[in-house]
């Protein structure tokens, strides 16, 4: 039997054995209530969830559920270091403390005997509505209209979807739901027959080749560069997101991969037609494999625009690829040739400086780092006791190099290819590489404390802290850190890559702000100039920068 | 436009040859219109094809306008189709294809093809505050026949939006259940309990409901939608109801528990069955699970694991009420095994045992897992496991004949249905004749229009047989059909778009009972039949009455 007290014996359980050690009177348990509110209209919200979750790594949670006034309330809260968050259908999940998502969530700290009352404030989500018709104005059902918000990559700008909905059968959509941000729509009609009106149809001859839909960004066009920015306020619908899809004469790409010569009768070569200048590489992307012996393949219903195409091979352990840019243009079919480049074998060593007590088994791991292998199995090596590694059959193309574990407190040195320095230039590996690989991790990364204050003097609880390399490596992006002080304004960084930084202090920053190279310009006079030693260094203070703004 | 007046240029062109060498001049056309069958509109951008030749197919124009050019005479047979139109239509497809008989040199230029356009089905989902309630998933339903009895089936679904709307579309004309199930639970407040733990916390949910408001199809009523209608205001007033947390231990070896068991609690209400289960998470190592947030109500506790060669079964009728019921013990049981062999009966020579495979099909429709199926050795033996607790029909596949008899355990089965009660296994013997039945005839009543699309039904008076089947009638009203197992019969005789909805419904079916031909087939001897077709209206209106 399942004890219908189980909750209060539970919640009697978690008291016990964290905080009330003897049987607390009512006066040393805090009370804790308060209000949510939309913080656009000011209107108490009812039936929030309302989560009061103790300061730790798996915390314990009291629930409690609005009423129709928008109050809460939390009885017999023993004292101790809270968090005190809401959520309610249509709004933003809102930490208390913090204004905004951008924003570090406070720590409340409650004493015995202590009432206690809080606002909480929820951000509206928003909505982007509109309709897909085709070039007559008649309703396209069926196509799917996406939302993208730009981030950036490795420095560049680039776009995740956010969400997603088809038309309906008025050609009608809504994308709710929506985060207030900066978004650019897509609808996404690629490989969908456009059926152009033809009432003469002739006995015995071919029938006109049938238009297709391309990729249409909002307002009506097919460059993404050319996309209008759609600002989506808290709350807020943006109607009339409407696109007009055009049809496309559209073209055959006929293709040869010439295979390695040791190549298996029975292999098969997988090819991958990415169409360009979309915002990711699911959006219009054609792969199969082609069988020997001709290896051959014949893609039809292309629409104009630039593709890359990609061949891959596995042989055992032995893997080739090749990549090709091509411009298809409206009713021109087109021929090439690929071929295939196989991996090379990339020998390295790993050598840790400083105490590794430890003795841990390191892997070197590469990621790409130009996009062309997403969904590829990464390669990976274990350093063996020498010190050695080899990276069997690296593709050709740019790779990201990483390593796993990084000792506690610990950094890459230096990472060398050759001659080059792989750790602020890309390491980009052709058929023809040979160079080895050295890396070198040091046990003693640097450590750097401090504080913020406001220009008024007083401390900057929960501010958030940016390490910005300074100089000619302001955009290798593993050089940035970012913390978030505490209550009492004080911050630690430790791990950090020896050099010259600049230390930024912020009331918000958007998650990963840093990575656009623009992001810093505007504070550039705000930056305080430290050099980073390995090991401890003296303690920095920085300033808030006031009432900065961390928007990309 | 241009390239068309080309070609025609140099068929034209190409014409006074073939009319030297004596042969027709193909210049027969067929020129009509498509239209919107309730607002008599026309249909631009219809997709027109036509058979047989090679002709290309035709898009409407924005007068609806199509033609086929460059015709041979001879009987075509026409099917226009459209997205913003739904392909079937409750037993009918959106058109029938329409049948055209073309002399030489013939124009017809007066063809009227009628799309009927789907109908859609509005409304919002609401809390008891009538607060839109988003996330739920909105249903339409129908029944449908399927042994042992009619269960309720999701014809289109939708999802209720931020405002708590819905809209299901392109919905074939027809009367509807509308279902709607908000699936998340709602959580309750209660006091601090460490995260993760296994605590039962207060949950309430709502239960699933028709429309109007009723927890069952019983008190619900139909939405009819009226071929193009836009039907709105179908709302729904949610209420949430109270929940526990099942717990229980599942006693299972450990290849019964690599085999991931599934264990769901499922509505005993035969109609939401398929709506209302509730599934369990269940610990591999200790045997431990629990089901969530689970109203109140009569359920099933079923487990089920297999893989290709076992199956495991467990099931349990359990109650639900207000309070957390005991922890629940469900022992998994694996399928029995059958031994059996096979003996093929017939006229000389006997055909030779090669890739000859016993299927069994599921009689009762809560299986859900695979069917059990074996390979019968060149000498006849087969090895049929993992066979679970339930009705079984037993087939032999890829050999020309039919289970003349079957016997499990030494006993007599009829039809070559047999029972299997938990755990049980033993010999089975089978004897498959060869001596099948034929049967021909003429269908009465067809009109010139009607050649080559009349489909006959061929349905087993025997309820437990395996489930009709249909063949097309020649041009003259001619079928015949062979290899048919001996056995009481009723033959039907319908339009194509209509038989084969017709085909697929046996309420409609026993409402037309009395329009079916009678036959009566031997083992290895055949019949003739005079079938009286029936009208598409009588077979629209038999599926108005069936459901």
């Amino acid at each position: 039997m399942v004890p219908a007290s189980r909750v209060a014996l539970c919640l009697l359980a978690a008291c016990t054995a964290a905080l009330c050690q003897k049987a607390a009177s009512p006066s040393e348990y805090a009370w804790v209530g308060g209000t949510v509110f939309d913080r656009g209209t000011g209107s108490p919200l009812s039936k929030a969830l309302v989560t009061l979750s103790t300061e730790e790594e798996t915390p314990l949670d009291a629930q409690a559920i609005t009423d129709g006034t928008g109050r809460f309330g939390f009885t017999d809260i023993p004292p101790g270091r809270y968090q005190l968050h809401a959520d309610c259908k249509g709004y933003l999940h809102a930490w208390y403390g913090a204004e905004t998502v951008n924003h570090a969530p406070g720590i409340i700290t409650l004493h015995g005997g202590e009432r206690r009352d809080f606002v909480l404030r929820l951000e509206a989500l928003g909505a982007v509505s509109g309709t897909v018709v085709d070039a007559e104005g008649d309703a396209l059902p069926g196509v799917a209209v996406s939302l993208w918000m730009q981030s950036f990559w490795r420095g560049k700008p680039r776009f995740f979807e956010r969400s997603s909905v088809n038309s309906d059968d008025r050609g009608v959509y809504r994308i709710s739901n929506v985060v207030a941000g900066r978004y650019i729509a897509l609808a996404n009609g690629l490989g969908r027959q456009a059926f152009r009106m033809q009432p003469e149809a002739i006995a015995d001859q071919k029938a006109p080749e049938q238009a297709r839909y391309g990729a249409q960004f909002f307002p009506g066009t097919d460059r993404m560069s050319l996309a209008a920015v759609i600002t989506v306020d808290p709350g807020k619908e943006i109607k009339g997101t409407d696109f007009r899809m055009s049809p496309y004469s559209t073209a055959t790409l006929r293709g040869t991969v010439t295979p390695p010569v040791e190549l298996p009768a029975d292999a098969r070569i997988d090819v991958v037609i990415m169409q360009q200048d979309l915002p990711d590489e699911n959006q219009g992307t054609f792969a199969f494999s082609v069988p020997g012996p001709n290896y051959s393949f014949e893609q039809y219903g292309l629409v104009p625009g630039e593709y890359l195409l990609l061949t891959r091979l596995s042989l055992g352990e032995r893997r080739y690829q090749g990549a090709q840019r091509v411009e298809i243009k409206g009713g021109v079919d087109k021929e090439v040739m690929l071929k295939l480049d196989p991996g090379i074998d990339l020998s390295g060593s790993l050598k840790v400086e400083g105490d590794d007590p430890g003795q841990r088994e390191y892997k070197v791991e590469l990621s790409p780092g130009d996009a062309l292998s997403p969904n590829e199995p990464r390669p990976m090596a274990t350093v063996k006791a020498d010190s050695s590694f080899v990276l069997k059959s690296v593709a050709p193309g740019i790779w990201d190099i990483g390593v796993n574990p990084i000792p506690p407190g610990g950094y890459i040195k230096s990472m060398r290819l050759g001659d080059q320095d792989v750790v602020t230039e890309d390491m980009i590996i052709g058929p023809k590489t040979a160079a080895p690989l050295r890396i070198v991790v040091s046990t003693r990364g640097g450590v750097l404390e401090g504080s913020v204050t406001r220009t008024s003097g007083e401390h900057a609880a929960r501010s958030i802290v940016l390490l910005a390399p300074a100089g000619k490596f302001s955009q290798i992006l593993s050089f940035y850190s970012t913390a978030v002080a505490d209550e009492a304004g004080l911050f630690k960084f430790k791990a950090l890559t020896p050099g010259s930084y600049k230390l930024y202090a912020f009331e918000a920053m958007e998650s990963g702000a840093w990575q656009n190279p623009e992001f810093l310009k505007p504070f550039d006079s705000y930056g305080e100039k430290v050099a980073i030693t390995e090991g401890v260094n003296a303690p920095k203070d920085v300033q808030l920068i006031p009432g900065a703004r961390s928007q990309q | 436009m241009m390239r068309i007046l080309v070609c025609a240029a140099l068929f034209a062109g190409s014409l006074p040859a073939q009319v030297a060498q004596g042969e027709p001049a193909d210049d027969g056309s067929l020129e009509g219109a498509v239209i919107n069958e309730v607002t008599k509109e026309p249909v631009r951008k219809a997709q027109v094809t036509m058979v047989p030749g090679n002709v290309p197919a035709a898009i409407t124009d924005a007068n609806g306008r199509f033609a086929f050019r460059n015709l041979p005479p001879g009987t075509y047979s026409l099917h226009a189709q459209h997205t913003e139109f739904p392909l079937i239509v409750s037993g009918q497809a959106a058109t029938s294809p329409l049948i055209v008989t073309l002399t030489a040199h013939e124009k017809k230029s007066d063809l009227v093809m009628a799309l009927t356009p789907g109908a859609s089905i509005n409304g919002r989902v609401m809390d008891e505050d009538a607060k839109p309630l988003p996330g739920c998933s909105v249903q339409t339903m129908q029944f449908a026949p399927g042994p042992p009895g009619n269960r309720l089936y999701g014809t289109r679904a939708a999802t209720s939006d931020d405002r708590g709307e819905y809209r299901i579309y392109g919905l074939a004309r027809g009367r509807f259940y509308v279902s709607v199930q908000c699936s998340q639970p709602l959580p309750q407040a209660h006091g601090l309990v460490r995260r993760g733990s296994d605590a039962d916390l207060p949950n309430q949910r709502y239960a699933t409901q028709f429309y109007p408001d009723s927890p069952d199809p019983s008190g619900a009523s139909r939405v009819m939608a009226a071929a193009g209608a836009n039907v709105t205001g179908i709302d729904f007033h949610m209420h949430a109801t109270s929940t526990v947390t099942v717990r229980g231990h599942m006693n299972a070896d450990a290849d019964a528990m690599s085999l991931r068991p599934r264990v769901e609690l499922v509505s005993r209400d035969p109609l939401l069955r398929d709506l209302v289960r509730y599934s369990a998470s269940l610990n591999a190592k200790t045997g431990e699970f629990n089901i969530p947030a689970v109203p109140a109500g009569a359920y099933v506790l079923v487990a089920s694991a297999q893989d290709k060669r076992h199956s495991y079964e467990a099931s349990l009728p359990v109650d639900i009420g207000a309070d957390p019921p005991q922890p629940i013990d469900l022992t998994l049981i694996p399928g029995g095994e059958f031994t059996g062999a096979i003996e093929l009966e017939g006229d000389p020579p006997k055909p030779a045992i090669e890739n000859v495979h016993i299927r069994l099909t599921p009689l009762d429709s809560e299986f859900s897992g695979a069917w059990p199926e074996a390979k019968v050795e060149a000498d006849g033996t087969f090895l049929l496991s993992g066979v679970v607790a339930g009705r079984w029909r037993l087939a032999a596949e890829n050999v020309h004949g039919y289970v003349k008899s079957l016997s499990v355990g030494g006993q007599e089965m009829h039809s070559g249905v047999f029972n299997v009660v938990p755990g049980a296994g033993g010999a089975v013997r089978v004897v498959v004749s060869t001596k099948l039945a034929h049967v021909e005839g003429t269908v009465n009543g067809m009109s010139l229009q009607q050649a080559n699309s009349v489909l006959l039904i061929l349905v087993s008076e025997d309820p437990e047989a395996a489930p009709p089947r249909a063949i097309q009638a020649g041009r003259d009203g001619h079928f015949s059909m062979s290899g048919i197992e001996p056995g009481r019969y009723r033959l039907y005789a319908a339009g194509v778009a209509e038989g084969a909805a017709l085909q697929q419904s046996p309420r409609a079916l026993q409402a037309l009972e009395g329009r079916a031909a009678r036959v009566e087939l031997e083992a290895g001897g055949g019949a003739t039949a005079q079938v009286d077709l029936i009208p598409g209206e009588d077979v629209k209106q038999a599926f108005q009455e069936a459901e």
